[in-house]
């Protein structure tokens, strides 16, 4: 079999069809499997967390807690869903970690007002990468929710019952979450007119 | 439909979640409506715009070190599973052991000669769970959400913000749930 014909069986096999194969004791499916979604679960902890820097190690250790239970995983949602889900568990956790730990350390501070300080002043953005930064910054400024829930059904593509799911709360929830992400990312980047483009 | 309505909705609207029939009113209306279409242009343009900023910042592509360095956690913490399946059991094995030989030693029934009262065993008290409660936000637009985009009102008054309190304030369609 050629080079190519393996990449493109390998591009091919679906998610149930990777898991049926590493249920059976294939463990190469698995790296099939971490190729697939390792971005998308970094960019997911990189949204949670609002922060790069932890978001590399969360999300191995995302793919580390799904080897360990992928074999009793029995495949009521579809395998992307199960694995954000992990994430974003691994990430709420680590936040309140940090949490408690900055606490402890006397430097606690409330995250919605954490974000605050970061606003960047007309003056200050005027040019490409600049916008860039802004933009990104008031999503990071969004509270935590929304931010999650906006990102997953922009970026992701994920229906709201599907985040819902990753989520553990309600569709109406999460379809509020959404409205005020959007509302709020619309306030913020009003200054910006109309002559901006990326 | 009329603006108000129209603008409440306008995110569902773009994000293709509204029912059928209320998307197609919403979206006639827009199509007729100066303002309403303009907002939606700027809601289209602003989306867009935050969307290619986000995907400028996606981590860099897939890695082969990233997959090994997955691969080789995985090894370890097996390894540690290993160890932690025979030594917790050989231990707490130990711990038994020692625990009867010297119980029955000091109290002149070495092992298991004879028993004196006292055999009750105490309850084991079932532990209590408590429902996890959101924490109440406060917001807006309770009545449009609940009757064109299918959100209950506790899912609107749980995902508000402080901010949209105000607003909340001067809405009196609420007949209620």
């Amino acid at each position: 079999m050629s080079a190519e014909h393996i990449r493109s069986d390998r591009e091919t096999i679906s998610d149930s069809e990777l898991v049926r194969r590493f249920k059976e004791g294939n463990e190469g499916a698995f790296t099939l499997i971490v190729g697939r979604y390792q971005q998308r679960l970094m960019q997911v902890a990189r949204t949670v967390l609002g922060d790069g820097d932890d978001a590399m190690d969360i999300s191995q250790e995302a793919f580390v807690k799904a080897y360990f239970h992928l074999k009793t995983f029995r495949e009521d949602s579809s395998l992307y869903t199960w694995l954000y889900r992990i994430v974003y568990n691994l990430c709420i956790s680590h936040l309140r970690r940090k949490k408690i730990v900055s606490f402890l350390s006397f430097d606690y501070h409330d995250e919605t007002t954490a974000f605050d300080s970061k606003e960047p002043g007309p003056g200050d953005v005027c040019e490409h990468r600049e916008i860039m930064s802004a933009i990104n910054a008031a999503v990071d400024r969004l509270p935590l929710k929304q931010r999650t829930v906006f990102v997953f059904r922009q970026m992701e593509g994920l229906t709201h019952g599907e985040i819902a799911k990753i989520m553990g709360v309600t569709e109406g929830a999460v379809k509020a979450s959404y409205f005020h992400a959007v509302k709020k990312l619309q306030t913020m980047l009003k200054r910006y007119g109309d002559d901006y483009e990326l | 439909m009329n603006c108000e309505r129209t603008q409440k909705l306008l995110s569902f609207l773009h994000d293709g979640s509204l029912a059928p029939e209320i998307a197609r009113e919403a979206g006639e209306h827009v199509e007729q409506c100066e303002r309403c279409r303009q907002e939606y242009a700027e809601l289209t343009r602003t989306l867009s715009l935050v969307r290619k900023s986000l995907e400028k910042r996606v981590p860099a592509a897939p890695t082969v070190a990233y997959r090994e360095m997955v691969m080789r956690k995985i090894h370890k913490r097996k390894q540690e599973r290993t160890v932690v399946s025979w030594a917790v059991p050989v231990a707490a094995a130990i711990f038994l052991v020692a625990s009867v030989t010297s119980y029955s030693f000091f109290h002149g029934d070495f092992l298991f000669g004879s028993r004196t009262a006292g055999n009750s065993v105490p309850a084991v008290r079932k532990t209590e769970t408590v429902e996890q409660v959101a924490p109440v936000d406060e917001g807006s637009i309770i009545t449009t959400m609940y009757q064109y985009a299918d959100v209950s009102v506790y899912d609107v008054l749980n995902n508000l913000d402080e901010d949209a309190w105000e607003t909340a304030a001067g809405l009196d369609e609420v007949d209620g749930e």
